[in-house]
């Protein structure tokens, strides 16, 4: 096992008032998982997304990625964690918006501050079926396309794991469906890890497992 | 570069947003050129006429002359100065070498007598250095040894006219008085307020020579440059013949006290006018890029999630602002030029009664100079956003709307 996540909690203080988001859960997840988590608006899905991502801190319990506990490092090694171990791919793209589709995808790799090899992002973006649209703006392409640039950006580094954040809410059924066909097969080409959520029924039949989530909780 | 990149791209993709403060920036810079330029023209003339009719590039003197000039104004005189003048000519640059001589006394008419701080030189050399403020008579010449050039308020105060013959007696070096004739050949008129005007008397150098009792002694010799700009070029060859011959020098910018002091003044207010450019300047940009934080908190998360560290964040922001400054200033310099452009070619400032037209002379080193500034200021004005933007929580910039 290469995540390990053991009895997390987090707690946000809004004001006076205390909100747990997520309640003493635990997960592990192996090299190639394809796990879906499941659960309405509120459950607690994001957070724990956050939390695995190592983009949010627990409020108690521990993320361990490769026998590290996110917790000891500090921004600097975290960002660089993140950087080589974590691929993430959001509902709304997230796509820099002044960088061409080249670009968006080879950020990952640029910021490392190497060399970036070109044909590897040129592969990646050929592998999403985006060749034809390498200078293309995120504005001069479809929500589909958009979601395709994403997932190449996530993948270009090679990951352990890409955590997807409802990454179809925002896309048409067949559409949606194309992106998850498209991260099913990144999952049996390359090994890596897939966690994704969503509150669509439907998308949750390709998962190979599938976790419900409520008021931030695991349900049986 | 990627992170220029990425700001010039920002830049052009909220360039409505950015176009206020980049306004602001041009409109400063040029107004900054034009203050400059302006100050560069009327002090480049000012100093030029300082130089040709008063103090020549450099001065040069025997060592502790200037530092015992008060009490014993003879004691430290340079001898032999024709073979000095001969080795300062040979350096490349030198178009004369004046010898002078100061002297202080009393100049007497038949009705009067009142002081005269009297100069000696070669009437051809002293002749450049005056001939524009002769406002009757002639100059002096080597053929005339007795004539005298003498200022407006003296020549009234001696009730003379031209061709009048007065004594001027000063105390010897030896200790003693001693006396010559001169004769007025001609009046200068160095303006009311120049207080030269009511003493000042130019003679024949061997006629000052022979009336203190010096032998071939000057105190001085003035180095006049063909071009004011070869003044640091030629300066360390000037250093280097006063070491050797036991002289010392000075600048004529040392010397022309009140003319710095008038410069420094101005320069002061070209610093109050770029200081209150860029207080505003500071909040502007300082505004703009907060805003501009807002509008992207979800592309920091994005690019944080991704692996960006907090510095590269800040680089991000520095970036784009410093931009802002380099964009906004190199169009100030353009609309700057082109003003002093339109300025220049119909005629100048014109200031008045006086009749004097100011034009404008662009300093390349002096605009450098402001656009760093202003560059840096850019920079500078955005730390703060910058650095918020580096420690912002991922999660919270994700979630926002």
């Amino acid at each position: 096992m290469f995540i390990s996540v053991k009895n997390v909690s987090k707690i946000y203080k809004m004001d006076r008032v205390e909100i747990e988001a997520l309640k003493n859960v635990s997960l592990d997840i192996e090299p190639g998982d394809f796990i879906c988590l499941m659960g309405p608006s509120g459950a607690g899905k994001s957070t724990l997304l956050h939390v695995i991502g190592c983009i949010e801190n627990p409020t108690q319990g521990d993320v361990i990625i490769h026998g590290k506990n996110v917790k000891e490092m500090n921004d600097g090694s975290l960002s660089l964690f993140r950087n080589k171990h974590i691929g993430f791919i959001f509902q709304s793209f997230n796509l820099l918006p002044v960088l061409t589709v080249y670009e968006n995808v080879e950020y990952p790799l640029m910021i490392r501050g190497r060399k970036v090899d070109k044909e590897q992002v040129l592969s990646v973006i050929e592998s999403v079926g985006l060749q034809d649209y390498i200078k293309h703006r995120p504005d001069e392409l479809s929500g589909g396309q958009r979601q395709r640039v994403a997932v190449a950006r996530s993948i270009v580094t090679e990951p352990d794991i890409i955590i997807a954040d409802e990454p179809t809410a925002n896309l048409d059924s067949r559409t949606g469906d194309l992106i998850i066909d498209l991260l099913l097969k990144l999952n049996k080409k390359s090994n890596t890890a897939f966690l994704f959520s969503t509150h669509n029924e439907a998308v949750s039949k390709y998962a190979k497992k599938i976790i419900h989530i409520l008021d931030g909780e695991f349900q049986s | 570069m990627f992170y220029f990149k990425l700001g010039l791209r920002n830049i052009i993709r909220n360039f409505r947003k950015t176009m206020l403060t980049m306004a602001t920036l041009t409109i400063g810079m040029a107004a900054i050129l034009l203050y400059n330029g302006s100050n560069a023209y009327v002090f480049g003339q000012f100093s030029e006429n300082l130089i040709r009719s008063e103090y020549g590039h450099f001065q040069i003197y025997k060592s502790g002359y200037l530092a015992n000039v008060d009490d014993h104004p003879y004691d430290h005189l340079i001898e032999g100065y024709r073979e000095i003048s001969g080795e300062l000519m040979k350096i490349p640059g030198v178009k004369f070498v004046a010898p002078r001589l100061s002297f202080s006394g009393l100049i007497a008419s038949d009705n009067t007598s009142t002081t005269i701080y009297g100069q000696a030189g070669n009437p051809r050399q002293e002749n450049k250095f005056w001939h524009n403020t002769i406002s009757n008579g002639s100059f002096i010449s080597s053929d005339d040894p007795e004539g005298i050039l003498a200022g407006k308020g003296l020549v009234r105060r001696l009730s003379g006219e031209l061709g009048d013959t007065f004594t001027i007696m000063a105390t010897m070096k030896g200790k003693g008085l001693n006396g010559i004739d001169v004769k007025l050949k001609g009046v200068i008129d160095l303006g009311e307020a120049d207080a030269r005007n009511k003493m000042y008397g130019l003679v024949n150098l061997d006629r000052a020579q022979h009336l203190l009792g010096v032998g071939q002694s000057v105190d001085r010799l003035l180095v006049m440059l063909d071009n004011t700009a070869k003044m640091q070029k030629v300066e360390p060859e000037i250093r280097e013949i006063c070491s050797n011959n036991g002289l010392e020098y000075r600048r004529w910018d040392e010397l022309a006290v009140v003319f710095k002091g008038i410069r420094d003044m101005f320069k002061m207010n070209e610093y109050i006018l770029c200081g209150i450019i860029i207080s505003i300047l500071t909040f502007i940009i300082a505004n703009t890029m907060s805003m501009n934080l807002l509008e992207r908190m979800r592309e920091i998360g994005t690019i944080r999630a991704l692996g960006t560290n907090r510095k590269r964040v800040m680089y991000i922001f520095l970036a784009e602002s410093s931009l802002i400054g380099l964009i906004g200033s190199f169009a100030g310099i353009i609309l700057g030029l082109l003003l002093a452009l339109c300025i220049n070619l119909t005629g100048g400032i014109y200031h008045g009664p006086s009749g004097y037209h100011t034009f404008i002379a662009p300093q390349l080193q002096g605009i450098l100079i402001y656009m760093l500034v202003f560059i840096l200021d850019a920079a500078v004005s955005a730390l703060m956003t910058a650095r918020r933007a580096s420690r912002m929580y991922i999660a919270e910039t994700l979630r926002y709307i």
